[in-house]
């Protein structure tokens, strides 16, 4: 088949800059991962210590668990905040749909680091946010906590990663079929049950996609935390990025890296699974191959 | 009572986007602020930071560096992932499956781990970090980004018009130059500005693989800890308003070309 | 084809209230009128089509009925009980879809079963209601079935065990037959009309297909341009179209445009290009009107000299027929039908002739 020759023609050149740009760093960080530090050389005869020490160590695990938790939050908040978007995008906008979805995207080209600061002028003691609160009455003196705080960092991930699950949502939409919700309504749904018995399984592949996308940027996210996060924003990440700074042991660092990208495929694959059982995410899979 | 949900969305999408443009918002009023400190209050109007962008040499620097990079970064990962959406809507090729998980992986690898990974693998090859080591880390996260834009094109075209091609007895390559490519093109441009955008963007990935050269991104980052220059408020401003005024324009064409 | 009967008991008022009743019913879009102000009436137990081009408004009465679009202008009563204010879920009215939208992720006993869940049943009582429905569409067999897992005519049946489930006093039928090969068609024609019998729940059936409409109705109500054109039993439409646009678009008869001279108590004399000729004529006419002679392609005879003079254009073969294509000499194009005598040349002129009280004169109308 002379098809099958040319579609292998081009791929193989995005599967070598995969391999060797992706999976061979990663396969030579998993290697590291069993060796160990004495003083300042590495030692390369394998080792089980490394992911034993991490095991022992409540800091990291409590680190390890606070980087899931925080991805699990922050998919919560941007799929309550982005659900009614993308619908309305979908279903209620016809001529701006491609505009409006652009516009969403365009503040994330301001780039991460001043976006970044803009959100600590936002959110300083002097800040908008402060004085919008003292000028509603809410509060009498400015908020020093708003910033570098948990609050700042989860504020900020929401607003990095919404556009994302939008998008995600909003393919879901526009692959949703009005007569469904029409003829759940013709059979006797109410607005919430129509809701629950058909919007929300049929855009569940639109959820768990845009949901998955959130979380792993959350969860690998390394600026918005030491930035606006203060004393709250160490995190895993950060310290991986100390194990090969200033600590120097790349063995560790290299060994809870590959503790989390398990754990990272782990909830990739559940994702896979979740979406290629239902029989819609079978139908789009198919449909669009 | 559907026009009250529709209501209620509306608001709520309001709401929303003003939240996406608060700190545009703040970025754009502090690039006409008198002070180089960005603080409230406001100390008055000036376009002295617009001048600064044009007259500061460390800036330009970090800007032409930061040219330098995105544009073969840009080239490099839209022709890749085009050719990777080729590979998966067009082509019957085994194990597609497997692809699309090869070409989302380096999206799925936290930035930071993922440069780690790539400065081992330098260091234990001996390779010295340059703009080119750049260019090439920044292609590989950017991939998945290009093949997703790419692909969804290729998916509205319609492969009978190949099919069509064929018939009239174009071979693989000329159906592909004169059909798929020119239906392709506006594909092929959105993506290239996207990973522009992203790959300017870009800090994590790019601090670790930058060694002495030093893009705008890894300059911002150095000065943050005390106080970013609103020159770089003015050069985000800039970026932004540039992509409004193209929508804005895209649109206009698209509205005219209806009539 | 037997010859039409002078009188026509079907459409004979009866005393009893309408199942549904429209009054003045009106539908905008902006400034688009799709439906411009109609009235109507749908006896109980009465299998209804409403046959229209596509944009001629059927679709948007159809949805106006199901409550799935308010109403611009106008009433519709159910049982003598305004819709007013209803919503879908509440009317006691339940439709088949165009391409049925049965739901993906739910097997075909779900979606029996979906709006059953709105009612007070025990577990039960459901699985033997659906049972029920599955088996009155001869579907039992596939019920742990996903829909995409059928055939377009299965998806039909569940479509209709879904809707029918529910008792509604109408079931609304939207071009459900649009989707079907010509074959499985006529096989679901046959099976809906069975079903509407069956059941005795009135059928409203939307369709631009007018034999569809002729197999299934008791009733037809012809729309075009928002507006009803008429309505009837069938054989009265075929044979007493109301306007030109009717005797058109049902069977495509000739039309010769001419004007009223004389009208009478169900008959009109009507002067055209081709001379004057007196027919039975619909109901309204006066001297002086627009009005067209409309003729059935099998009204109409044919002879070597005698009779209205036409050039042939084409002939078809149609197997136990040829269809015989002329044009008067004023350009009206004439179709007819030639059986055992073979046809005439193409180019030939040749007379043409119809028995007298034979032939309809129908109003101008605005055509179409």
């Amino acid at each position: 088949m002379e098809k099958a020759r040319i579609g292998g023609w081009l791929a193989a050149p995005v599967f070598v800059a995969v391999l060797a740009l992706c999976i061979a760093p990663l396969a030579i960080l998993f290697a590291y991962s069993f060796f160990q530090v004495d003083f300042v050389a590495i030692v390369t005869d394998p080792t089980l210590k490394n992911y034993a020490r991490i095991a022992a160590s409540g800091t990291y695990r409590w680190l390890i668990a606070k980087a899931f938790l925080s991805g699990l939050a922050v998919t919560a908040l941007t799929a309550v905040i982005g659900y009614p978007v993308a619908w309305f995008i979908a279903k209620r906008v016809v001529h701006y749909k491609s505009a409006l979805l652009t516009l969403l995207l365009v503040p994330l080209y301001t780039g991460d680091m001043v976006r970044i600061f803009a959100w600590r002028v936002l959110l300083g003691a002097e800040g908008v946010l402060n004085a919008l609160l003292m000028w509603t009455g809410a509060i009498s003196r400015p908020l020093d906590s708003l910033l570098f705080s948990p609050l700042a960092t989860h504020i900020v991930l929401t607003y990095n990663y919404l556009p994302f699950m939008v998008i995600g949502l909003w393919l879901a939409f526009e692959a949703l079929d009005d007569r469904l919700v029409e003829a759940a309504s013709d059979l006797g749904a109410g607005t919430w049950s129509a809701f629950r018995r058909v919007t929300l399984p049929l855009t569940a592949p639109g959820l768990i996609a845009g949901g998955l996308m959130v979380f792993v940027m959350v969860v690998g996210d390394y600026l918005t935390p030491q930035l606006v996060g203060g004393a709250s924003g160490v995190t895993i990440i950060s310290a991986i990025n100390d194990l090969f700074g200033t600590a120097f042991d790349w063995p560790l660092g290299s060994a809870i890296a590959w503790t989390m990208l398990a754990i990272l495929f782990c909830f990739f694959a559940a994702a896979v699974v979740a979406i290629s059982k239902s029989s819609l995410g079978r139908a789009m899979v198919g449909g669009e191959a | 009572m559907k026009s009250r949900a529709t209501n209620i969305a509306t608001a709520w999408v309001w709401l929303v986007y003003i939240f996406m443009y608060l700190p545009v918002a703040m970025i754009a009023i502090f690039s006409f602020n008198n002070s180089e400190i960005i603080a409230f209050p406001l100390q008055g109007f000036t376009f002295q930071w617009y001048n600064e962008t044009f007259t500061d040499l460390r800036l330009l620097g970090g800007l032409k560096l930061t040219f330098l990079v995105a544009i073969p970064t840009a080239l490099f990962s839209t022709v890749l992932g085009a050719m990777a959406a080729l590979a998966l809507t067009r082509f019957p090729i085994k194990r597609r499956m497997l692809l699309l998980v090869v070409i989302l992986l380096p999206f799925l690898i936290p930035k930071l781990i993922l440069a780690v990974a790539q400065l081992i693998l330098l260091s234990d090859l001996g390779i010295d970090r340059s703009i080119w080591t750049i260019i090439a880390g920044q292609t590989v996260i950017i991939l998945p980004f290009t093949t997703l834009v790419n692909a969804s094109v290729l998916m509205r075209i319609d492969s009978r018009l190949e099919e069509a091609a064929f018939d009239l007895g174009a071979s693989h390559f000329s159906a592909f130059r004169r059909v798929t490519l020119p239906l392709m093109k506006n594909g092929l441009m959105a993506s290239w500005f996207i990973a522009f955008v992203l790959s300017s963007a870009e800090y994590v990935l790019t601090s670790f693989l930058s060694g002495r050269a030093q893009p705008l991104s890894i300059l911002v980052a150095s000065d943050f800890r005390f106080n970013i220059s609103p020159a770089l408020d003015a050069i985000a401003l800039m970026l932004v308003v540039a992509n409004i005024a193209l929508i804005g324009l895209g649109e206009f064409i698209r509205l005219r070309s209806q009539k | 084809m037997t010859p039409a009967s002078p009188t026509k008991p079907v459409a004979a008022a009866k005393p009893a209230a309408p199942l549904l009743r429209g009054v003045a019913v009106h539908k905008e879009y902006g400034k688009v009128h799709a439906v411009r102000g109609i009235d109507f009436a749908i006896e109980a137990n009465s299998y209804v089509t409403l046959l229209g081009p596509s944009g001629c408004g059927k679709t948007s009465l159809l949805r106006m009925i199901g409550g799935f679009e308010d109403i611009s202008s106008g009433l519709i009563e159910l049982d003598g009980r305004s819709l007013a204010g209803m919503g879908a879920a509440k009317r006691p009215v339940n439709t088949v879809f165009q391409n049925y939208a049965l739901f993906p992720h739910l097997s075909v006993r779900e979606n029996v079963a979906f709006g059953l869940a709105y009612r007070d049943l025990s577990k039960t009582a459901i699985n033997e209601k659906v049972d029920a429905a599955l088996s009155m569409v001869q579907m039992e067999a596939m019920a742990e079935r996903r829909p995409r897992q059928l055939s377009g005519g299965q998806q039909q049946r569940v479509a209709l065990a879904r809707a029918i489930i529910n008792e509604p006093r109408i079931l609304l039928l939207d071009e459900p037959l649009s989707a079907l090969d010509r074959r499985m068609r006529k096989d679901m024609q046959i099976e809906l009309k069975d079903l509407q019998r069956r059941l005795g729940m009135t059928f409203l059936h939307v369709t631009h297909d007018q034999e569809e409409a002729f197999a299934l109705s008791d009733r037809i109500i012809v729309m075009n341009d928002g507006r009803i054109e008429q309505q009837g039993a069938p054989a009265d439409i075929y044979r007493k179209p109301a306007t030109a646009y009717v005797a058109d678009f049902i069977g495509g008869a000739n039309l010769i445009a001419g004007r009223i001279v004389a009208a009478g108590d169900g008959t009109a004399t009507i002067a055209t290009a081709a001379g004057e000729f007196a027919c039975p004529a619909v109901n309204g006419l006066a001297a002086g009107d627009e009005a067209v002679l409309t003729l059935r392609a099998e009204q109409i005879e044919l002879s070597a000299s005698s009779g209205i003079p036409a050039k042939v254009t084409h002939t078809v073969f149609r197997g136990s027929e040829w269809l015989v294509e002329t044009r008067l000499e004023d350009g009206t194009e004439i179709s007819l039908i030639a059986r055992d005598e073979g046809p005439p040349e193409v180019g030939a002129t040749v007379g043409l002739s119809f028995a007298a009280g034979r032939g309809w004169i129908a109003a101008s109308g605005n055509g179409g």
